[in-house]
């Protein structure tokens, strides 16, 4: 199986720097982007993430809308929101919008790894072969 | 209580709170970014590394910016703590610039999230005013906030401090850029009112420049007998 790629969009670049650095070393494919538009031009240049590991609140574009258009372009996406908002609403106002999960910040490492794969694991699921390709 | 100072009251709580709950999701933030780190040189150091030196390298860097992130975070804590402690007593002798440096501190999160920069100008030998320094926090923010939400991403914020007239305090709230109509979300006229009532103090507008809003908002150095009632 290849390595599980992790598209990862926070403002927050040290910890997303960080955190990419972390799940490389654990030999997943990582690419760090620190603002939602920049995400989505990644997206329309052809990336096809397993995983969209995304801030909430963001300059710009928030998490929450940029996962409707992160939809658009890939309709299987999974997203995981990482927040550190205390309060759960936008969190499960996420889950309404599709994400796969949501985890507070400061994050667990192992926690994250595990929703991870389980996300990558819906989305091979929903594309309807190993590794996202279809049969 | 009378009616216009129960909405002040109600008005300044919620203020508050926006503080504390901006504050927090900082101090939330410095600690993700910690607990990265930490976790990262766990990892370099019980990984499969060949390169020993490269490890002891980054395990160097990794631990200047935890301090620095500490720092940080210790800035914060302290603006936060002198923040709360404004409120201690309705009158007191403090700074003008110390009570816009905290405020700066605990709204450049605010100003990010917007792509707005938020800047500061103290004057010199500024003397120190016996006023309400809570109120006055409360009302320099009622006036910045819709700013930099109604500035266009790259637009800027600067609060310059200065003696006026008869040497009373001056703030200078300036915001430079494309700015949209102001939100109309904020408190009631007689809350601006009942503040600069109570401040003993006096705001204008100055909007002859194309793309700069600028507020001056001067206070009485010496406030206490309208204050105590």
């Amino acid at each position: 199986m290849s390595a599980i790629e992790i598209l990862l969009v926070d403002d927050e670049i040290e910890f997303a720097e960080t955190l990419a650095e972390r799940l490389r070393l654990r030999s997943f494919k990582v690419t760090v982007v620190s603002r939602a538009d920049e995400a989505l031009t990644v997206l329309d240049a052809g990336l096809r993430p397993d995983v969209v590991l995304l801030d909430i609140k963001m300059p710009g574009l928030n998490g929450l809308d940029a996962l409707g258009e992160i939809k658009l372009r890939d309709p299987d996406a999974e997203a995981i929101f990482l927040t550190g908002h205390s309060v759960a609403s936008s969190s499960i106002e996420g889950m309404k919008r599709g994400a796969f999960d949501y985890l507070m910040k400061p994050i667990d490492i192992a926690e994250l790894i595990s929703k991870i794969e389980q996300a990558a694991e819906k989305r091979k699921e929903k594309s309807g072969g190993a590794d996202g390709q279809s049969v | 209580m009378s009616s216009p100072d129960k909405n002040l009251c109600q008005e300044q709580i919620a203020f508050q709170g926006r503080i504390v709950a901006g504050a927090t999701h900082e101090f939330q933030n410095h600690l993700a970014v910690i607990k990265e780190y930490s976790g990262l040189i766990n990892d370099l150091l019980n990984g499969k590394q060949a390169d020993g030196k490269r490890v002891i390298k980054r395990c160097s860097e990794i631990t200047a910016n935890i301090n620095e992130r500490a720092n940080r975070a210790a800035v914060l804590a302290d603006a936060l703590n002198r923040f709360a402690h404004r409120g201690d007593a309705a009158v007191s002798a403090f700074r003008i610039n110390d009570a816009v440096k905290d405020l700066i501190v605990l709204l450049q999160r605010f100003a990010s999230q917007h792509n707005i920069a938020l800047e500061a100008k103290y004057g010199r030998r500024l003397a120190e005013v016996i006023n309400n320094p809570s109120l006055l926090q409360y009302l320099v923010f009622l006036l910045t906030a819709p700013l930099i939400e109604s500035l266009g991403e790259g637009g800027k914020v600067t609060l310059s401090t200065s003696a006026g007239k008869d040497k009373s305090p001056e703030i200078e709230i300036k915001a430079e850029g494309t700015t949209s109509s102001l939100a109309d979300t904020g408190p009631a006229p007689e809350i601006f009112k009942e503040c600069l009532n109570q401040l003993v103090g006096n705001l204008s507008l100055d909007t002859a420049k194309k793309k700069i809003r600028k507020y001056t908002l001067s206070i009485s150095s010496l406030a206490e007998t309208r204050q105590i009632r």
